[in-house]
């Protein structure tokens, strides 16, 4: 849907306005920031990542041919960092496992959360932050997703089993 | 497990989202009244929702001060939206400035006498004891499209270090005619700054809130460095190479040269930028500037934007100019009794891992003081006792490892950290690493930031509250005198006896980034 508060702002935007920007971070920060936590599972990267995002389409405006249509655009620029960043994360994990570096970890039960979360695979990530994060409903996400509503269900249902086998084999290599 | 169980789990499951129909709840419930390991299950999945509903709503706790952080990027000067032409421009305004660079030079001649030209006219503003800067500029209402005028006025007293920024923010959402009004004042010794409006929901009444801070002397120094004489647009002065002379004009009775010409690579949001100084010949001082932005690629129409409409150099600012008592009318958020000084090493309060501040060097490295301590009450004397310049870094539960310009479009350069020194200040201790790239840095003015590679080891980075994400204050320094002004000052600020570490000098700074460089390029 086009937004006639973005159309404006980017518009000022674009004439150099950063003031104007503001009210986009405003307005679109949580959500991005939603995007990354549920595609990279750690609250971390996503705050890097929603940073990265912000100031890439602070730079990359210009490039935004519908100003009204701001919300899709920056989250598909969201989506395509995440990607970029699984990908390196993927990529250091084989180094790190070729030089058998053995990470001290501390035991905390909200860190084991949130590694159990980031081993989730991404199809059961995604709808499981939607839901808890966002708290959004199965039908909400089923929309955003462009899935059937009882396959979010199921996803969800499916993430919570996941998630309670991670957390009982207390063997919390990340994959 | 059998097959029922399997369907029922994911009843349970159901159940918890709210979601199972009441069909289902029924059954449900008679098959955990008969099988223990489903209602061990259910059990363990309810705690685990409950943990998860927490762990998402702490991440949620902290999304005003992250949202804070990426508006504080942005206000970054370096910070700007590249034209699509810009790099083409970039060239064609290169070959420009070769072409003119003969003709105009940093000076030209005319009427007999030697006369100031534009392109020194920066550095003789700015070598003045007093400036006053008064104007205002445009700002579109996002809400109604609207452009107003927000004014603003700037006076810097170099000589007794204070300094006066009156600002504008916006207007007011019940009264579209009254200008929020900003205000910071130094006067040498405390710093008043309006925090922002607040408004009673009861009174409807609106006050604006004022802080005190005492500064410590090196931050005083740092702050009158880094703040420059001339505001935003105005440090578009550094290119105006290619401009040309258009006319002669009076302002005020003094004879100014009229400057005209497009920035075609500026440092800031808009590519097609346009300005007008006036420039006075006879000191090499502007006057007066005007800018006009256009938005459009191809479009022949600029809008008059910003105006400093008064620069005035050496003169005397009002009685009350620097004065920091406070204005009637708002609320105090402390006073000057109460006032904390900051130092260089204090940070908002909420991170125990924090940059401090970071040099950049001739050959592109880097000195970064940084602090990293996850429980302040556990001195870290062990871990820094034995570290050797040029070697690791400390072993820290959380570490700044890397530099990295960014964004950049070449292959990612990289700044590995080093051990150079540390200092230790009321238990604090302070790693300064020297961060020497492994090729050669791209120009800085080609890049935003350093963004900081921070590294943990067996601590959850939410543990210390915060983390260096750019390097905030940046200084370049590029002789001895500026290193021990800067570098052995700020070391110095950050020790208990107030001395940096003998061992850090200009030369061997200068010495040990260049045998890491070559250690890394055989």
């Amino acid at each position: 849907m086009n937004d006639a508060a973005d159309d404006n702002a980017v518009q000022a935007c674009r004439q150099g306005d950063k003031a104007a920007y503001a009210t986009l971070v405003e307005r679109h920060y949580r959500r991005v920031f939603a995007l990354c936590l549920g595609m990279m599972g750690s609250a971390h990267d996503a705050e890097d990542l929603t940073q990265e995002v912000m100031l890439k389409g602070f730079t990359n405006i210009r490039k935004l041919s519908d100003a009204g249509r701001f919300e899709p655009w920056i989250l598909k620029v969201a989506r395509n960092l995440c990607l970029d960043a699984l990908r390196r994360r993927k990529r250091l994990k084989a180094r790190a496992a070729e030089q058998a570096v053995e990470q001290v970890r501390e035991p905390h039960a909200d860190h084991d959360l949130e590694r159990a979360i980031r081993r989730l695979p991404l199809e059961l990530r995604v709808p499981l932050t939607m839901y808890y994060f966002e708290q959004k409903d199965a039908e909400t996400i089923s929309t955003i997703l462009n899935i059937s509503h009882s396959l979010v269900c199921q996803r969800i249902r499916a993430a919570r089993n996941e998630l309670h086998a991670l957390l009982m084999e207390g063997d919390h290599d990340e994959r | 497990m059998n097959a029922d169980c399997r369907r029922i789990r994911d009843h349970i499951s159901d159940a918890i989202s709210d979601a199972l129909p009441e069909a289902d709840e029924r059954a449900l419930r008679e098959h955990l009244d008969g099988c223990a390991d489903c209602r061990r299950y259910a059990q363990s999945l309810a705690r685990e929702h409950a943990s998860l509903a927490d762990h998402f709503a702490r991440i949620d706790a902290g999304m005003a001060a992250r949202r804070s952080q990426v508006l504080a990027a942005i206000e970054q000067p370096r910070l700007a939206v590249p034209s699509l032409r810009r790099r083409i421009l970039r060239k064609v305004a290169v070959a420009a400035a070769i072409l003119v660079a003969a003709g105009l030079g940093l000076r030209w001649i005319g009427l007999g006498t030697a006369a100031y030209g534009l392109t020194e006219a920066l550095e003789h503003s700015q070598n003045a004891d007093v400036i006053h800067i008064k104007g205002w500029h445009l700002r579109e209402s996002v809400d109604s499209g609207e452009l107003k005028r927000l004014p603003f006025e700037h006076w810097i007293d170099r000589r007794n270090g204070r300094y006066r920024d009156d600002y504008t923010i916006g207007y007011a959402d019940s009264d579209p005619n009254r200008p929020l009004c900003m205000l910071e004042v130094f006067d040498g010794e405390y710093c008043m700054d309006t925090r922002g409006y607040s408004t009673d929901p009861a009174t409807g009444r609106t006050t604006l809130s004022i802080e005190y801070a005492k500064l410590s002397p090196f931050q005083r120094r740092l702050k009158m460095h880094t703040m420059g004489a001339f505001p935003a647009f105005m440090k578009h002065l550094r290119e105006v190479k290619g401009f040309t002379r258009t006319g002669r004009e009076q302002i005020e009775g003094t004879a100014t040269d009229v400057w005209e010409g497009e920035i075609v690579a500026p440092d800031e949001t808009v590519p097609y930028t346009k300005l007008r100084i006036w420039l006075s010949p006879s000191t090499g001082r502007i006057l007066r500037i005007r800018r006009w932005l256009n938005e459009k690629e191809d479009s022949v129409e600029w809008m008059l934007r910003q105006e400093a409409h008064t620069i005035e150099y050496d003169v005397l600012p009002p009685p009350d100019c620097f004065r920091t008592d406070p204005p009637d009318g708002y609320e105090l958020v402390n006073t000057k009794a109460t006032a904390v000084t900051r130092e260089l090493g204090d940070y908002d309060g909420r991170s125990r891992f924090y940059t401090c501040v970071g040099f950049t060097l001739n050959d592109g490295s880097v000195i970064l003081g940084w602090h990293a301590n996850h429980l302040p009450q556990e001195s870290q004397a062990d871990v820094f006792a034995n570290l050797r310049p040029a070697e690791s870094l400390p072993q820290l539960p959380a570490r700044v490892v890397a530099l990295k310009p960014w964004p950049i479009e070449e292959e990612d350069t990289i700044l590995a950290g080093y051990h150079l020194a540390w200092t230790a200040k009321r238990g604090k201790f302070y790693e300064w690493g020297l961060y020497v790239p492994d090729r050669k840095v791209p120009e800085r003015n080609t890049f935003k930031y350093y963004k900081v590679i921070s590294e943990y080891s067996g601590v959850e980075p939410r543990s210390f509250g915060g983390r260096p994400n750019l390097v905030a204050e940046e200084v370049t320094i590029t002789s001895d005198v500026e290193f021990k002004t800067w570098v052995i000052g700020a070391m110095a600020e950050l020790s208990d006896n107030s001395v940096a570490p003998a061992h850090v000098t200009y030369e061997n700074v200068m010495t040990l980034a260049r045998q890491i460089h070559s250690s890394l390029n055989p």
